[in-house]
């Protein structure tokens, strides 16, 4: 009985090795392994051992059935590989047929998702705006120098109201709800009445803050507007405060940024100063706060704004921002 | 501003070299955006004096001239050919060696016989200017023999200045020497004049009055006499060039410089041709219009400050002169006013009139109302040294002179803590005093008077920055707030915003940004015919109107890349902007274009699948060509497709529909779940059969496809795969998906549903069946 097994066993491996296709293995698998097959009349065979051989040889018999139950899936999965098309490595990919994002906003959410973990909330306002929440009411009052700063649109049969030429108007839109200590950003479309050209747009985005608290420090506004743009640009980056003039701070600044494409060693991009003008900021003006219906002598605050197109410009490298508003594909599909 | 080192350098030295000064400068806020220094450019060109010329021998156009370059020695002989050059004029001699502006190297030479040695030179061709119709003539108060670029001051160091319109004591040389001697605790010395009278009183020749209080505070004249009107030495036109003002005549030459140099604007007035020899500040009477120096004329609007004679306008007060009260060639007698106007007046009158200049702008600031007498001084002194006038004794004088400032009340400790530092009181009260404030006081309660020309300066907070910008900010610790505030969620609205524009860029949509504004065209070809909200100044005419929809624009941006694309898929959220009566309601707006074959099913299948993805039930309908969805009776989309009129406009594939979608934020933020809940499904097999059939092709097939869905809860899902027309009628296939919860389902529970469906079409649509 043994011999003849070993014999069934070289058989069966001799002929599953021959087998080059999917049905040779089916037709094996009936010959060796089905219910009339060869390994099935071994059973049949062990009853007629004497008894104290029967369980060695059924040990013999079900090891051979698991052999060859092996050898045949690994046989299958050799036929059916070399069944396979060869694959040519080397072809192109195809083209993925996917949207893009717009550099402009996906920076101003860049620039939201910092505001936000510094604890600001998010207001949205209108872009339609009145002339006292966009000019009176930050202190920059009707025949003022200080409105040439901001070239306006005027609204027909809308005396009094103006197309927003900032996003500061959130000092007094996000506050008339609001308790302090408070802090608010708010980021969106703003306008200016002025000629377009490569740098120049009548229209445009900026993201506007501000902090008020009982404390808060001129010292806490550099803090501030440094982590944020240490954050922005993940590493550390060198900038500068400048005093700067703006009527609904003081004192105001602006924060320059080393240039980041010459690293301050002066290029055309930052006219040869080494410093690109980023942020216009400072602490909110006694009458701003006045405004916002709080007392100066008990608040204080900061508030900062900055534009974004500008910025995307620089940080990818697009020198007409009039590419922003163009809708053109081969731009838009070039970022993220 | 323009400032050259030269000129500043007469106020204070600053010890400094030019771009640490400008460093400083911008740091503590006076911001220096240019530091234009330039080197010298001409060697071997010198002055030269014009001592005789007479005609080429051999040349019809040339001139044979005697040329005095040196302060001793032989005049040259110089061959020119420009018609202007004449005997005693002073000009710029390039002599042999010398390199040109376009890099010729001028030799001595013989033209047509004449030895030549050397070049009388124009402005083109020593690279000052583009004037190459004749010679250069120079002021005559320059030395033969003298380097041009010395005599030019061309080796000046200039500073530009950006300045803020707070500091109007920034727009004068004076002031930027009094800032920088306040910087670097140098010596400053303030302008003086040094006026030599004589002739009679000045109030014998011309009489002032201030007729509105409301107009001008002080007003002064004086009067110089006898004056000979010419060019101004080299010395002024040089200052006056290197600040960006063109010299003109001695007269007004002496204006501006006085001018740029105090922060204080100066008028001068032909007194001959002064009406009854008075001078009266006034608004504009009806009627009344005035021809200025530039040769424009103005009808007055009522109200604009003028100085008027007995009869008419002489000026638009602080703005410009009048031509015919103006200085002439034959001027004798000179009166100069300095005056201080309220800057209010002076602004609404520069904006009515659409007038700026230097004059105008630095009154809308308010100068130093400390200076006007020193500024009438200055220039009378100045006229009598360059165009040899008689000062009369005397000024005529109208007006309050300055009141003391007003006392600001500081306390240091609020200063301190304000800037968020330490501050000495003797350090504080020093930059201050250096800066010309008067502090007395203790420091819990200083009393700070702003010097007369801060006139920026009147809260203790301006203090607290004069003090803080001085330190310099970049010096000061970085501390963060302390925070006790409420966590930060974003507003609904907005959080929608980003799930839109996430959900179509991963459906493959690019995001674009279009102008909030349209024209005539954008509303015709979308018959967008409702009343619209027009800026008042809008910049071109396809900018007259605030949007109502994004898809014009968007369409117009599909358009634009179509030549090179057959697929556009374009999305853009904003603001739209609908007069309702006597406001106007900002909408938050999603616009998409799809330029692909079956576009309307494209855009509608995004936007279905984007309702499902907020749990949104949003119900669709047609209405006047649209496709509306309505989420709790609001309409929350409109779906529809591009006109032909402006698929054309726009040159969009003509045979092919572009689809326009317009989503409504409002409304679906309501309804939105941000957390889509988990529906669970069935574990069981599903198993599809297909069904075609022909319907008639003017048959709608969304009641169609609704009602068979509608047959058994076994569908899990009906797909329209395939559809095309023959003549009248249109087949369609679909695929059933059948699945139950319960159990494998047999063929025979899968052919009674597709029996049911079957019935529903031919009883229902009487569909047909396709073979």
């Amino acid at each position: 009985m043994t011999s003849d097994l070993e014999r069934l066993a070289r058989e069966a491996r001799a002929a599953l090795n021959t087998i080059r296709e999917t049905a040779g293995l089916d037709a094996w698998a009936v010959r060796f392994l089905g219910r009339q097959g060869a390994v099935a009349s071994f059973s049949k065979r062990l009853a007629t051992l004497p008894a104290g051989e029967r369980p060695a040889a059924g040990q013999a018999l079900n090891r051979l059935k698991a052999e060859l139950r092996h050898s045949l899936e690994a046989r299958r999965a050799e036929v059916s590989a070399a069944a396979f098309p060869a694959v040519d490595l080397t072809l192109p990919g195809l083209t993925v047929e996917r949207g893009h994002r717009h550099p402009v906003t996906a920076l101003l959410d860049r620039i939201r998702g910092i505001w936000m973990s510094l604890g600001y909330r998010v207001h949205q306002g209108n872009e339609l705006e009145e002339d006292w929440h966009n000019f009176t009411g930050l202190n920059i009052p009707k025949h003022h120098p200080s409105r040439d700063l901001q070239d306006t649109f005027y609204l027909q049969g809308l005396p009094g109201h103006v197309l927003r030429t900032h996003t500061s108007t959130a000092q007094l839109r996000a506050t008339a709800k609001a308790k302090p200590p408070f802090r608010f950003v708010e980021l969106g479309r703003v306008y200016r009445h002025e000629a377009t050209d490569a740098s120049h747009e009548s229209t445009f985005f900026q993201c506007d803050g501000f902090a008020v608290d009982r404390d808060v420090r001129l010292t806490d506004l550099l803090g501030t507007l440094t982590r944020f743009v240490e954050t922005l640009f993940e590493r550390k980056v060198t900038v500068r405060f400048r005093p700067h003039f703006y009527p609904f701070v003081e004192p105001g600044l602006d924060l320059d940024l080393q240039c980041i494409l010459c690293g301050g060693q002066g290029c055309a991009v930052c006219k040869q100063t080494g410093w690109l003008e980023m942020l216009g900021a400072g602490m909110i003006h006694p009458a701003v706060l006045k405004n916002m219906g709080l007392d100066a002598k008990r608040w204080r605050g900061f508030a900062f704004g900055m534009g974004v197109d500008r910025f995307a410009m620089l940080l990818h490298g697009y020198r007409d921002i009039r590419l922003s508003h163009s809708g053109d594909l081969r731009f838009l599909e070039q970022f993220d | 501003m323009r400032a050259p080192l030269s000129w500043i350098a007469e106020f204070v030295k600053p010890g400094l070299k030019p771009a640490a000064l400008a460093d400083l400068l911008t740091r503590t806020g006076t911001e220096v955006a240019l530091l234009d220094s330039r080197v010298a450019r001409f060697r071997g060109v010198v002055v030269g004096r014009v001592n005789t010329v007479i005609k080429h021998p051999g040349a019809d156009r040339l001139k044979v001239c005697k040329v005095t370059v040196a302060a001793k020695g032989a005049p040259l002989t110089i061959v020119c050919g420009a018609p202007n050059v004449a005997p005693a004029q002073t000009v710029a001699v390039a002599l042999p060696g010398a390199r040109i502006a376009d890099g010729t190297v001028i030799e001595r030479a013989s033209i047509r016989g004449v030895e030549s040695s050397g070049m009388i030179c124009s402005m083109q061709e020593l690279g000052l200017g583009s004037d190459h119709a004749g010679i250069l003539v120079l002021g005559g108060d320059l030395q033969p023999g003298a380097p041009l670029d010395e005599a030019l001051a061309l080796n000046e160091t200039i500073f530009h200045f950006e300045l803020t319109p707070n500091r109007s004591d920034c727009f004068s040389i004076q002031g930027l020497g009094r800032e920088i001697a306040a910087l670097t605790g140098r010596a400053f010395w303030p302008a003086v004049a040094d006026v030599r009278e004589q002739g009679k009183p000045a109030q014998q020749s011309v009489s002032v009055r201030i007729a509105d209080r409301k107009l001008a505070t002080r007003y002064v004249a004086r009067v110089v006499r006898g004056v000979r009107i010419g060019e101004s030495p080299q010395w002024l036109k040089n200052r006056l060039e290197a600040c960006g003002v063109r010299p003109v005549s001695n007269v007004v030459d002496v204006t501006n410089y006085v001018m740029l140099e105090l922060g204080q604007p100066i008028h001068a007035f032909d007194l001959a041709k002064l009406q009854g020899r008075r001078l009266v500040v006034r608004p504009a009477r009806r009627g009344e219009t005035i021809t200025l120096l530039d040769g424009s004329t103005h009808a007055l609007p009522v109200g604009v400050p003028v100085i008027a004679d007995a009869k008419r306008p002489a000026a638009v007060a602080a703005i410009m002169g009048g031509e015919a009260s103006g200085i002439s060639a034959k001027t004798k007698d000179v009166v100069i006013e300095s005056a201080t106007f309220h800057p209010i007046a002076i602004r609404k009158a520069s904006q009515a009139l659409g007038l700026r200049t230097e004059a105008s702008h630095r009154h809308e600031k308010g100068p130093d109302p400390a200076t006007v007498r020193l500024a009438a001084d200055r220039a009378a002194q100045l006229l009598a040294e360059v165009a040899g006038g008689a000062v009369a004794p005397g000024v005529v004088e109208v007006g309050r002179p300055p009141v003391g400032p007003k006392l600001i009340r500081v306390s240091l400790a609020t200063l301190a803590a304000t800037l968020g530092i330490k501050v000495p009181a003797a350090k504080a009260k020093g930059i201050l005093e250096r800066l010309g404030f008067r502090v007395t006081g203790t420091p819990e309660r200083w009393q700070v008077a702003p010097p007369t020309w801060r006139v920026d300066v009147r809260l203790p907070e301006d203090v607290t920055e004069e003090v803080g910008r001085v330190l310099d900010y970049n010096t000061f610790p970085k501390t963060l707030p302390s925070s006790n505030l409420p966590p930060v969620v974003l507003p609904p609205a907005v959080r929608l915003e980003d799930t839109v524009r996430g959900f179509f860029i991963r459906s493959g949509y690019c995001e674009a940004l279009t102008y909030p504004y349209y024209g005539d065209q954008h509303r015709q070809l979308f018959g967008l015919t409702e009343r619209h909200v027009e800026p008042v100044n809008p910049l071109s005419p396809d900018q007259a109107y605030l949007r109502q929809s994004l898809i014009p624009r968007l369409t117009e941006a599909v358009g634009r890349n179509r030549p090179a694309r057959e697929i556009v898929k374009l999305f853009e959220i904003g603001s739209t902007f609908v007069p309702t009566g006597t406001k106007v309601a900002e909408q938050r707006v999603v616009g998409a274009v799809v330029l692909a074959p079956d576009a309307v099913r494209v855009l509608r299948g995004v936007a279905e699948a984007f309702f499902q993805s907020g749990g949104v039930a949003a119900h669709a309908g047609v209405t006047g060509g649209m496709l509306t969805w309505s989420v709790s009776g609001a309409t929350a989309a409109r779906l529809s497709v591009v006109p032909p009129a402006a698929t054309h406009a726009f040159k969009l594939r003509s045979t092919r529909v572009v689809a326009v979608l317009e989503m409504f934020l409002t409304p679906l933020a309501a309804r939105w779940r941000t957390f889509a809940p988990f529906v669970p499904f069935s574990h069981f097999p599903t198993v599809t059969r297909d069904l075609a059939f022909w319907l008639p092709a003017d048959q709608p097939f969304g009641p169609v496809i609704e009602a068979v869905k509608r047959v058994d809860p076994l569908l899990k899902d009906v797909a329209l795969f395939d559809i095309f027309t023959q003549g009248t009628r249109t087949s369609y296939a679909l695929r059933f998906t059948l699945q139950s919860e319960t159990g494998t389902l047999t063929a025979s529970d899968v052919e009674g549903v597709v029996n049911r469906a079957r019935t529903v079409l031919q009883q229902t649509f009487h569909a047909a069946a396709r073979s």
